[in-house]
């Protein structure tokens, strides 16, 4: 069985009537960059912060690091790196004094990596981090959480905000620890985990809708396009890994969710046995996403409007 | 320890401009303390106030407020440095062991707000000439009262707010509240008088609430749990109030002592009016309820040799011949009844609306008197000087000849009950009771210490010989007068009653009575 860095069973939490997670399984493997993405809202940062035992879950639990989240205090935070886009710094402090006041805290902490980090940030020592901009504090905050190379790193929505030159700085800097640790991070910019995450997890609404290999993830997202004789109306009952099927004039388009070569080319020439042309192109992360979204929007879209009248006629 | 030295070394490092100011207060209050006690001493005593000393004096009456706000600032600060409220604060996915922070807040606390304090006491009992071992418990005691009426809450109330102004106005309301929760256990309370003891609840239910609410802040940082002990606090202070059964708490403090009472008291009357059962000493009209103070004349038998009585609570019961029945609340009185002393009396209020009624019909009043029993303990003679003399266990006293006054200081809080004792006319400075050749000082309570952030209690009254006739030029003591401190202390608590018959209410003065009354005065 793979080796877990984190695993979460049933996790659920809720906040008076509202349901922040609901029953999230999932496994984060040893090594792997997991990427959580969804909407705002989703129940990223309510993952994380039961995670990082900052909330208490109402059902389920989770295991960290082979210790329960919940007693996840003091020592144990010695191998876990944790970085929040809205965390709190000791603003009076300067990047200088912070880290030396964080060195105290870490048996591990490595002052050679902590004299290349502030180099490769550009960290300004002597300034307060209260009057430091955001890409700084940023920068500050990651140095302060992988100089004494955590086993864990956990990102909440880290790049949010940022300018792309320090995006890029801090991505490039996580991949330079990468092999050494676990990095578990959230975020709603999907253009950029694609580019170095491993494993990608979605959330919607509180439920976890998937948790995969990036790799498995693009191979199994086809973006669909067939061309037909004359235009045609959509059969009815098309397979359930079919998203967002649509005409316009003689071209049908879908998102293919369960692409396997063989089978999707016998499964299309089934049900449009005239089509003159079809092709399968690849998608990018946010196409993905965007489609799974939209599909998940007009399901419930037509869900509700499938219960509207019932509810009319109570 | 290591993190705790840590954590403790970053505050300082962060704070120094707080704890700078605070400890220029501190030193303010010291010097300024001294140049007032320089200049008094030059002046044998009797400080003026005019000029730069009135102004030191006032500066001196700010610092003694400014340092608890100092006091209020730091705390604030330094326990918002790793704020407890919240999910967001950067220390909380650090290796921080609670008790590791809770300890190196509490180190700063000593360090920076018991440290200076306790160093500037100690240079002022040291300055007005106290030896400072003796008075190291009190002052450590002073220290404990602190805790538990300033520091305990002002941390308390900051572990559960996230900033200052929160703080702040939390501070306030809470200020408010327990004002209306000390309001509403007043208006519960049926006693006038407060049994001894009873003192206690408030200060250690305070630190109970604030020190759970403390600690569960600091190890699982559940806020609302620790603000709804904090909100317990004055509730649990009305409901105590409610529920407690006065009579019983008063019983609890003063056994009823039966027929084994070491005192016996009888109705005197034949000191006053032949027709009077007492004489009325005071009315008071307070919010439209008017009532009658009625001075019930007593004279004491049975007591030891060498004992004392000190006659602190008085409750009286009236009942009259058409079946009328009134029991007033327990009254608090301040009589002290010498070794030797046969007559004395009970002082009780009566509302308007039964003096009234009654006021020419003879009732019944049973007296219940909650009382202590005093022994002398100590007695020392001292002749009067204007050099400064030490009485043991009392304070230093020094005799300023031209004001006809007899100045004493007792170190951290004030003495046991003393009976000062000139042989001559004495007035207490602080207020007009006159108690001819005596005056009584210090309380049987033996609290260990009193919050004050002076440590020295000052005190004194005038004494002279008498006048040359009706309002005629005081005759001061000579000096070498011998001057009598007699400590006393208390042998038990107990209560004992009577029942007076054929009671008739005192008449009310006429203007002629007045006159020779004021002229007896004088």
């Amino acid at each position: 069985m793979m080796k877990a860095t984190i695993r979460t069973e049933g996790l659920t939490r809720r906040f008076g009537r509202t349901l922040a997670l609901d029953h999230v399984d999932l496994a984060v493997p040893e090594g792997a960059i997991y990427a959580l993405v969804g909407a705002n809202g989703a129940g990223k940062t309510t993952m994380i912060k039961l995670l990082m035992n900052i909330f208490r879950p109402t059902a389920g639990h989770s295991m960290v690091l082979g210790t329960d989240s919940l007693c996840l205090k003091g020592k144990a935070f010695e191998r876990i790196g944790y970085v929040s886009e809205n965390q709190e710094l000791p603003e009076g402090m300067t990047a200088g004094s912070m880290l030396d006041y964080f060195r105290g805290f870490y048996p591990t902490w490595d002052r050679t990596l902590e004299a290349q980090l502030v180099r490769q940030f550009d960290l300004p020592l002597e300034r307060k981090l209260k009057h430091l901009s955001r890409g700084m504090r940023m920068k500050a905050a990651f140095a302060a959480s992988l100089a004494y190379r955590p086993a864990l790193i956990v990102l909440d929505e880290p790049f949010s905000g940022l300018d792309p030159l320090v995006r890029d700085e801090l991505i490039e800097c996580l991949l330079e620890r990468a092999p050494e640790t676990t990095i578990f991070l959230s975020s709603h910019d999907l253009a950029e985990i694609e580019s170095f995450s491993s494993h990608v997890g979605y959330l919607e609404q509180g439920r976890l809708l998937f948790s995969e290999e990036m790799q498995v993830l693009s191979g199994r997202f086809r973006e669909v396009t067939v061309t037909l004789d004359k235009p045609q109306a959509l059969p009815e009952n098309l397979p359930a890994a079919w998203l967002q099927p649509q005409t316009v004039d003689c071209l049908v388009r879908f998102v293919h969710s369960g692409y396997e070569e063989d089978v999707a080319q016998k499964e299309l020439a089934e049900i449009f046995p005239a089509a003159r042309d079809s092709s399968f192109d690849p998608m990018t992360l946010r196409s993905i996403f965007l489609a799974i979204a939209k599909n998940g929007r007009d399901s419930a879209a037509s869900t509700s409007n499938r219960t509207a009248p019932q509810e009319a006629r109570a | 320890m290591k993190q705790i030295l840590h954590i403790f070394t970053k505050d300082v490092r962060r704070f120094w401009p707080e704890i700078l100011t605070l400890l220029a207060l501190v030193a303010a209050f010291v010097l300024i303390h001294s140049y007032i006690w320089a200049v008094s001493m030059r002046n044998d005593g009797a400080a003026s106030f005019g000029g730069t000393l009135g102004l030191l004096t006032t500066l001196f009456g700010f610092l003694v407020v400014l340092i608890p706000v100092g006091w209020w600032l730091l705390i604030a600060r330094a326990v918002h440095e790793e704020r407890l409220v919240g999910d967001t604060q950067f220390w909380i996915t650090r290796p921080y062991e609670w008790t590791s922070l809770l300890t190196a807040k509490l180190l700063f606390v000593v360090a920076f707000v018991y440290l200076p304090i306790f160093l500037a006491q100690c240079v002022l009992l040291a300055e007005e000439g106290f030896r400072l071992q003796p008075n190291i418990p009190g002052l450590l005691a002073n220290l404990l009262i602190m805790t538990a009426t300033v520091v305990l809450p002002l941390i308390a109330i900051a572990t559960v707010t996230s900033s200052f102004s929160r703080m702040t106005l939390t501070l306030l309301g809470a200020l408010l509240v327990f004002g209306a929760a000390v309001t509403v256990s007043a208006l519960a309370t049926t006693n006038q008088m407060s049994s001894p003891g009873s003192g206690l609840i408030t200060p250690v239910l305070e630190i109970v609430l604030c020190a759970a609410a403390v600690l569960l802040q600091f190890s699982l940082r559940k806020t609302w749990l620790s603000r709804s002990l904090l909100i317990a606090f004055p509730v649990l202070l009305c409901a105590i109030a409610f529920l407690a059964p006065d009579q019983w708490m008063i019983n609890r403090a003063y056994p009823v002592a039966g027929a084994s009472a070491p005192v016996q008291f009888t109705h005197s009357p034949s000191v006053l009016r032949p027709t009077d059962s007492g004489s009325l000493i005071g009315s008071n009209n307070m919010n439209g309820n008017k009532t009658y103070r009625i001075r019930v004349p007593l004279e004491l038998s049975g007591i030891s040799a060498g004992d004392g009585i000190a006659s602190e609570g008085v409750r009286a019961t009236i009942e009259a011949p058409d079946g009328f029945h009134w029991s007033s609340k327990w009254q608090s009185a301040y009589i002290k009844y010498l070794p030797g002393d046969q007559f004395g009396s009970a002082d009780i209020t009566v509302p308007s609306a039964v003096y009234d009624k009654y006021k020419s019909t003879p009732v019944t009043v049973h007296l219940e008197l909650a009382m202590t029993q005093i022994k002398a303990a100590r007695a020392t003679t001292v002749p009067l000087s204007q050099q400064e003399v030490q009485v043991p266990e009392f304070g230093l006293c020094t005799w300023v000849k031209d004001l006809g006054m007899i100045n004493c200081r007792s170190a951290v809080r004030m003495p046991q009950l003393t009976l000062i004792s000139t042989g001559q006319v004495g007035y207490h400075s602080q207020g007009n009771q006159v108690e001819p050749g005596s005056y009584w000082m210090g309380s049987l309570e033996g609290n260990p210490g009193e919050m004050h952030i002076v440590p020295v209690r000052d005190f004194g009254f005038t004494s002279y010989r008498g006048r040359d006739g009706v309002g005629g030029a005081v005759r001061m003591l000579d000096p070498g007068t011998p001057v009598t401190f007699t400590q006393y202390k208390a042998i038990r608590r107990l209560q004992t009653s009577l029942t007076i018959q054929n009671f008739h209410f005192p008449a009310q003065p006429t203007l002629n009575e007045l006159r020779d009354a004021q002229r007896a005065a004088q």
